[in-house]
């Protein structure tokens, strides 16, 4: 008789229980990696380029204003990098409370399996007893384990979410102030050079509108040439005619269009061969500044490469830190829905009708 | 934003008027704080810096500063609103550590719990084993306290 009271315990454990189970932390867990992650790198560029600008040639008193904003920067992004390193460990916490449940399952389902393991030398009618004592344990432990887990992260997650979503918005504040920074850290290294190379820059554009006059005037010299050699060209003179009025709208030096009739043509012929040689010589001259035009271009073109990946950065972190609240409350809800779905009032009951059945047994038995 | 006729700056004088006006223009951009108005000032310069004669020289470097003192004055601006934000931020931080470190003693605890849940439920099961061997008769009313003790457990992580 002493055998069913002891057992009673473990009879409870049998009771149908209702089933719930501790949501998935790990989503919201590799969100706050991949977020933390990317704004890392975001603050760190942030911080490289203000820093790139102080290198500069500058007067010296933006210089000092911009060596000071480096400073106050370091101190913001040192700030904000605690802040990262608080939500990881929020993140990790919530996962560690999960794990504890499966953990806190395991050892249990081990024990239970080892009782079960022990019972069978005991007899067949003994060991059925055992053997199913031994799945309620199980059972009602794992169900425990899970509710108090549940518990946990609802005490976690229900104060937190609030703050989570404040949080996010204040980071993706911060964060397009911090691609701002970034973005005109990189225009100020931009204008300096552009400055230092001013001289290339602008007389390469000046050589390349000369060039581009060059190509028109020597072409129309070549038709001119090409038209003044062959008498039988239909209108000819009219045609000469043309060209050189042409011609004279870009360079003053071309004769008038009368030097087109036939008397003059042999002169005029001379001459435009001389203009030829002129354009020719402009032409050359803007091949000669073409790698160092193109050097200060290299220079510009990384700048605005990188920060304008950069910028996508910065867009993509936002995004991140959207991501990582979203899920955030995705899990409060899911650790709401779990919670609520566990009901105690039937356990309870339950307990209590067995009570009943064994105080019967017991009454009988004696 | 003052208005420049590129086409009829001839002179090397009348560059320098131009450049006074989109001074101007960048300084009054700076004190309005508006970053639109910022944007269009320091786009006005680069193109006056683009458009410019090579002789004009000085007057584009002058133009490349106002162009840094706008970035600066962004860059002022952009520093600051972060750190206005500071202290709201570190209060939501501290709520969230504070969960946290909540949190971790409870992962603790279910950690513990799990394990004392296992040896007690084998020590429990372990005397059942005794009891079936010895296979005592007489009553015992621990029994029911047992029970009450366990409907008691239920109700109290019902209020967990």
């Amino acid at each position: 008789m002493r055998s069913i009271r002891l057992f009673l315990p473990l009879l409870l454990l049998l009771l149908p229980l209702k089933g719930c189970k501790v949501p998935d932390v790990n989503p919201f867990a590799k969100a706050t990696t991949e977020m933390t992650s990317a704004l890392t790198l975001g603050l760190d560029h942030a911080t490289t380029q203000l820093g790139l600008t102080t290198k500069q040639k500058l007067a010296p008193a933006q210089l000092q204003q911009l060596q000071a904003q480096q400073k106050k920067l370091r101190q913001q992004a040192a700030a904000i990098q605690e802040i990262l390193k608080a939500l990881d460990a929020y993140s990790g916490t919530l996962v560690e409370v999960a794990d504890a449940n499966s953990k806190g399952k395991e050892s249990i389902n081990e024990a239970a399996d080892a009782l079960a393991s022990i019972s069978t030398a005991l007899g067949p009618s003994v060991s059925l007893g055992i053997k199913g004592a031994a799945e309620g344990v199980k059972a009602i432990s794992g169900y425990v384990q899970t509710i108090r887990t549940l518990s946990s992260l609802k005490k976690a997650v229900q104060p937190a979410d609030a703050a989570i979503q404040r949080v996010a918005t204040i980071l993706q504040a911060n964060f397009a102030d911090l691609a701002r920074i970034d973005s005109t850290a990189a225009d100020i290294q931009e204008v300096i050079i552009t400055d230092q190379n001013q001289l290339i820059l602008q007389s390469y554009d000046d050589l390349q509108q000369r060039q581009t006059l060059a190509d028109t005037m020597t072409a129309y010299i070549v038709a001119f040439e090409n038209t003044a050699y062959k008498p039988s060209t239909p209108r000819r003179t009219q045609r000469l005619e043309q060209l050189l009025k042409s011609m004279k709208a870009i360079d003053k030096a071309v004769p008038a269009a009368t030097s087109a009739n036939p008397a003059q043509l042999s002169a005029t012929l001379a001459l435009l061969s001389k203009r030829e040689a002129f354009w020719l010589q402009r032409a050359t001259d803007v091949n000669r500044l073409r790698p160092r035009y193109e050097a200060v271009q290299a220079q510009l073109a990384t700048i605005r490469t990188g920060s304008s990946q950069r910028r996508s950065l910065f867009a993509q972190s936002t995004h991140l830190v959207q991501v990582w609240a979203r899920a955030h409350t995705s899990l409060k809800t899911a650790v709401l829905k779990e919670s609520r779905s566990v009901s105690f009032q039937e356990v309870l009951v339950a307990a209590q009708e067995l009570r009943s059945f064994i105080d019967k047994i017991e009454t009988n038995k004696q | 934003m003052p208005k420049i006729d590129w086409d009829n700056l001839l002179l090397l004088s009348e560059w320098a008027d131009a450049l006074m006006q989109l001074l101007a223009a960048a300084e009054d951009a700076i004190k309005s704080k508006n970053a639109t108005q910022r944007q269009q000032a320091n786009d006005m310069l680069k193109l006056y810096i683009k458009k410019s004669p090579i002789d004009a020289g000085p007057l584009d470097t002058i133009a490349a500063a106002a162009i840094i003192d706008v970035d600066i004055a962004v860059i002022e601006e952009a520093l600051f609103r972060i750190g206005q934000r500071k202290d709201e931020l570190q209060k939501q931080i501290q709520l969230i550590q504070g969960v946290t470190k909540q949190a971790s003693s409870s992962a603790k605890e279910l950690r513990l719990d799990g394990l004392k849940k296992a040896v007690d439920s084998t020590k429990t099961a372990l005397e059942g084993l005794k009891a079936v061997n010895d296979d005592l008769s007489k009553s015992d009313s621990k029994l029911t306290k047992k029970l009450d003790k366990i409907v008691a457990d239920l109700n109290s992580l019902e209020e967990e």
